[in-house]
């Protein structure tokens, strides 16, 4: 082991930032000559990607500028190359670490000319590679004083890869980088990480390929059950089961990473792209999933959870969020789905009671993909041609999204129990309230009503469907001397349609899906316009 | 060395009978094996668990004989009733502990293993299942080392000819063949997990746990030690490896045997079965609990150990079922089309097994085609002619609905 991985002493990342870098790090500021530090992982949700380095000591350095140039020449000016090197040894006494990580938000992440640094990489032939980011001429900090480093381990692809990715991910320690090369790796077995503080990091989602075509064992291409774990700019490919799963992974960054089966939606495909499940602090940013037989983003029963700028295609679910608390998904994009983005809650399950989840500004549009999923799956009975669908949800906030072109419904609201199925959990809570949807925009659609849903929804209301079908399933303790309080139903006010008026369904509740040939549907919205109270960002 | 001295040393029934073959046949031959396989008499078990594993397994003479695995001084031989299914390796278990330890019986039965306790269990492929005396390719040894603060589990690969067996923490394949109970050969590619797939099958909560012996149930049971048949727990008290047995030792629970129908009905040997080999993730705590399945032997809410429980995120390990269990159908539940398969995104366990467990799977089909719930069938069929009645209706006016 110890031949096969040669240590970086130091790592010196540096980079310069700007005030919104500091202001996210809740008061460490420093002033413009004397830079603040501190330690951790900053919380999911903020802008600045080049300061999430777990574990690393960041040192920041805000500037008064946005102008990055006049920011680094500060940095230089105020720090000369002799004070750098205290200043790293003062840290280091202070702190009682060594993983100091220059860092800003910038994104030219690249050194600061004129900073001592030097990358060296050493290949020892066999499909492994060292990276020593060390600083040469910094002899005053060496490892007697460096109680932990930060490792760089970076793999080539080669024949005897996979034993060595798979031994180093085992024995990894705390902080370490792997840092997989360009090219294509081929693995027959699946890869997990059990150690704390690591990120596992390629060249670019289209560079650095991990591909599954020939796996033998493993039911994921990624398996993660650590905290404060990075995974970024890597692509994982046709795996046999989910691409990368994470469980009771806290404090979780996806960040531009692909998964793919590249065989188009097949129902052999594997279930889940990214599928973090059972966290806390769960962030997936700049993601691209296509062709999951189940969801190509799933977020299941996990707490404090952000989907942004993410592209999700040929998935039977675009984005799933799912017995989530405190969930947002925006800036992303849902196409070619059989359903764009999902927000359910089922039964039988550990964390249920589904709530607080914003779904905005994501552009989501033609899902018509016939359903491929298994038949037994929850998401099997998505209709293709839906936009959003809402499930037994509480203070779900859909708004300024673009939804558009979808065969059966744009937005579709539903209770558990418009899945005919029996629940037999005396703790699980099947209704959707206090659903708010505003300042979307639709485009026509509603005239392909897809499988037995979609056709009992058309048998109800008539072709083609309306853009916002609920289901008009309520609980009916809830009414306060016969009428319905918004917090227990539905808010649906200022949305537009391109071509014409946007149209509303209730199916008539759950006597309608009882007995549809006596349904009593309505399509007045006049009794849901009073606005319900905005859901909050997630902290 | 002498053959009383390794007569005396525990092994098991197999291994004995193995020997006394070895005995009829003159006394060199076995002689010359046994002090090649312990370059030192003298030598005794020797595991500092707190240390970091050894990378050769011979440092710690766990063996007198590793090739016919017959244990050291102090190393006593066990089974499990019901063990789990590893790809139709035998499995040989030893446990050991240092000078003055023992295990502490529990009220419901748990067993407590002292700080310094090692288990192992070793994986070898008989050359013909139907007759051990043919021979074995011993392939896998793993350990459990109760230290201070936690378990600690290693892996070791032995080499072909059974002199050594060296660490192997990134898992490994070796080939393996042997002549099936139906007389036909088979050839298969074991797979030494790694470390991290071993914890995929033994953490519960954050921590590491052995599966089987560390409760009663599994122990319970009568043993051929090589002088004479004596109840495992017995044999470990007079060891002075267990203490705190009841007095009356009707009062421990007896896990029944999967494939034994004196040991108990259907139905035990069944849920023994899903027991052992399924709840370690399938139980709170477990990994498997993302889907609220939970698969130990005490569950008793059907819906839990999946009785009409629909799936949440297995994707196409659900196949085309709608239930885990649906009781009287076999070909529709869930539970079974996963046991049943081999490919590495359906099949259960996953890991640990990648040929399917025909005798299991018999054993599970039998137990579900004779499952009666008679109310929960009932009242699903109710929900079922609730939907069958929708699509029915939605059939015969397709979009005649009010506008």
């Amino acid at each position: 082991m110890n031949e096969l991985r040669r240590r970086s002493r130091l790592r010196y990342n540096v980079c310069v930032t700007d005030v919104n870098v500091v202001r996210e790090f809740g008061g460490l500021f420093g002033s413009h000559n004397r830079p603040a530090i501190g330690r951790g992982f900053p919380p999911p949700g903020g802008s600045t990607h080049r300061i999430r380095e777990p574990g690393a000591i960041f040192v920041i350095f805000p500037g008064l500028s946005n102008s990055k140039d006049e920011l680094k020449m500060r940095l230089l000016n105020t720090i000369p190359e002799r004070g750098l090197m205290d200043f790293l040894k003062n840290s280091f006494l202070l702190l009682g670490s060594a993983a100091l990580i220059f860092s800003g938000g910038c994104a030219d992440s690249s050194t600061t000319p004129g900073l001592p640094q030097t990358t060296s990489t050493e290949t020892d032939g066999a499909g492994h590679s060292t990276t020593n980011e060390a600083v040469q001429n910094s002899e005053a900090v060496t490892a007697s004083t460096v109680k932990e480093e930060t490792d760089v381990v970076s793999f080539l692809p080669g024949p005897d890869a996979q034993k060595k990715i798979l031994e180093e991910l085992i024995l990894a320690e705390a902080g370490t980088i792997f840092q997989f090369e360009e090219g294509t790796f081929e693995f027959t077995d699946g890869l997990s990480l059990t150690v704390d503080n690591v990120t596992i990091r390629g060249r670019g989602m289209d560079k650095t390929i991990l591909s599954f075509k020939n796996q033998e064992a493993g039911a994921e291409g990624l398996y993660i059950t650590s905290d404060n774990v990075v995974v970024e700019d890597i692509a994982i490919e046709d795996t046999k089961g989910n691409a990368i799963k994470s469980l009771k992974a806290d404090n979780i960054l996806y960040r531009n990473v692909r998964t793919e089966w590249s065989g188009g939606p097949l129902s052999t495909n594997g279930a889940y792209g990214l599928y973090p499940v059972s966290s806390r602090n769960v962030t997936v940013d700049g993601c691209v999933a296509i062709g999951a037989s189940d969801a190509g983003i799933y977020v299941g029963q996990s707490i404090n959870v952000v989907v942004k700028n993410c592209r999700a295609e040929y998935n039977v679910a675009g984005i799933e969020i799912e017995n989530c608390h405190e969930a947002e998904v925006f800036g992303c994009e849902a196409t070619n789905n059989t359903g764009g983005i999902l927000v359910f809650d089922l039964p039988d399950l550990p964390q249920q009671n589904g709530h607080n989840v914003r779904i905005y500004r994501n552009q989501i549009h033609g899902n018509n993909t016939a359903n491929f999923a298994p038949e037994g799956n929850i998401v099997g009975t998505v209709p293709a041609g839906t936009g959003v669908q809402i499930m037994a949800n509480s203070h779900v906030e859909v708004f300024e999204n673009d939804i558009l072109n979808h065969g059966t419904s744009n937005i579709l609201i539903v209770s558990y129990l418009a899945t005919g199925k029996d629940i037999k959990d005396p703790n699980y809570y099947p209704y959707a309230e206090a659903i708010h949807v505003h300042h979307n925009k639709f485009s026509a659609g509603g005239d392909k009503p897809d499988n037995d849903g979609g056709r009992l929804m058309a048998a109800i209301l008539g072709t083609p469907l309306p853009d916002i079908i609920w289901d008009g399933v309520v609980n009916e303790e809830k009414r306060v001397d016969g009428a319905l309080p918004v917090e227990a139903g539905i808010s649906i006010h200022d949305n537009s349609k391109e071509d014409g008026e946007v149209t509303f369904g209730n199916l008539g509740g759950l006597p309608s899906l009882v007995d549809p040939g006596n349904a009593r549907p309505t399509r007045d919205l006049e009794p849901h316009r009073e606005p319900l109270p905005s859901v909050g960002p997630v902290e | 060395m002498s053959h009383t001295a390794a007569l005396k040393s525990e092994a098991s029934p197999a291994l004995s009978r193995k020997r006394d073959r070895c005995l009829h046949a003159g006394c060199k031959a076995c002689l010359v094996v046994l002090l090649i396989a312990s370059p030192a008499e003298s030598a005794i078990v020797n595991i500092d668990v707190e240390a970091e594993p050894a990378q050769l397994l011979s440092s710690y003479n766990l063996f007198r004989d590793a090739r016919r695995q017959i244990p050291n001084e102090g190393v006593i031989a066990y089974d499990l009733n019901t063990p789990h299914f590893a790809d139709y390796a035998t499995l040989h278990r030893f446990v050991w502990m240092p000078d003055g330890r023992s295990c502490n019986y529990g009220p419901h039965g748990e067993i407590d293993f002292p700080v310094g306790s090692v288990l192992v269990i070793t994986m070898g492929y008989q050359t013909d299942l139907r007759d051990p005396l043919l021979g074995e390719h011993i392939v896998e040894t793993r350990l459990w080392m109760r230290r201070a603060d936690k378990w600690i589990g290693a892996q070791y690969a032995w080499n072909k000819e059974t002199t050594e067996a060296k660490l192997a923490v990134a898992g490994e394949k070796t080939e393996v063949s042997w002549i099936h109970h139906n007389g036909r050969k088979h050839h298969h590619t074991f797979r030494i997990p790694n470390r991290n797939q071993c914890a995929q099958c033994h953490e519960i909560g954050d921590k590491l746990v052995p599966l089987g012996p560390v409760h009663a149930q599994y122990l319970n049971k009568d043993y051929d030690y090589d002088d004479g048949t004596l109840n495992q727990l017995e044999r470990w008290a007079r060891a002075g490896y267990l203490t705190g047995l009841p007095n009356d030792r009707d009062e421990i629970p007896r896990m029944a045997v999967w494939n034994d129908p004196s040991t108990g009905d259907l139905n035990s040997r069944a849920r023994a079965y899903l027991d052992m080999n399924c709840s370690n993730c399938h139980r709170k705590g477990g990994i498997g609990f993302t889907s609220g399945l939970d698969l130990r032997y005490d569950q008793r809410e059907p819906v839990k150990f999946g009785i009409f429980k629909s799936p949440v995120a297995a994707g196409r390990g659900a196949g085309n079922g709608r239930f885990v269990i649906e009781p009287g159908h076999p070909e529709r539940s869930i539970m079974l089309f996963r046991l049943n398969s081999t490919d590495p995104g359906i099949r259960m366990p996953v890991v640990g097994r990648s040929l399917a467990h025909k005798e299991g799977v018999a054993l599970i089909t039998r137990w579900i085609t004779q499952m009666n719930y008679p109310q929960l069938d009932q009242r699903q069929r109710k929900v079922d002619r609730r939907s069958s009645l929708q699509r029915n209706k939605t059939a015969i006016m397709p979009g005649q609905g009010q506008r």
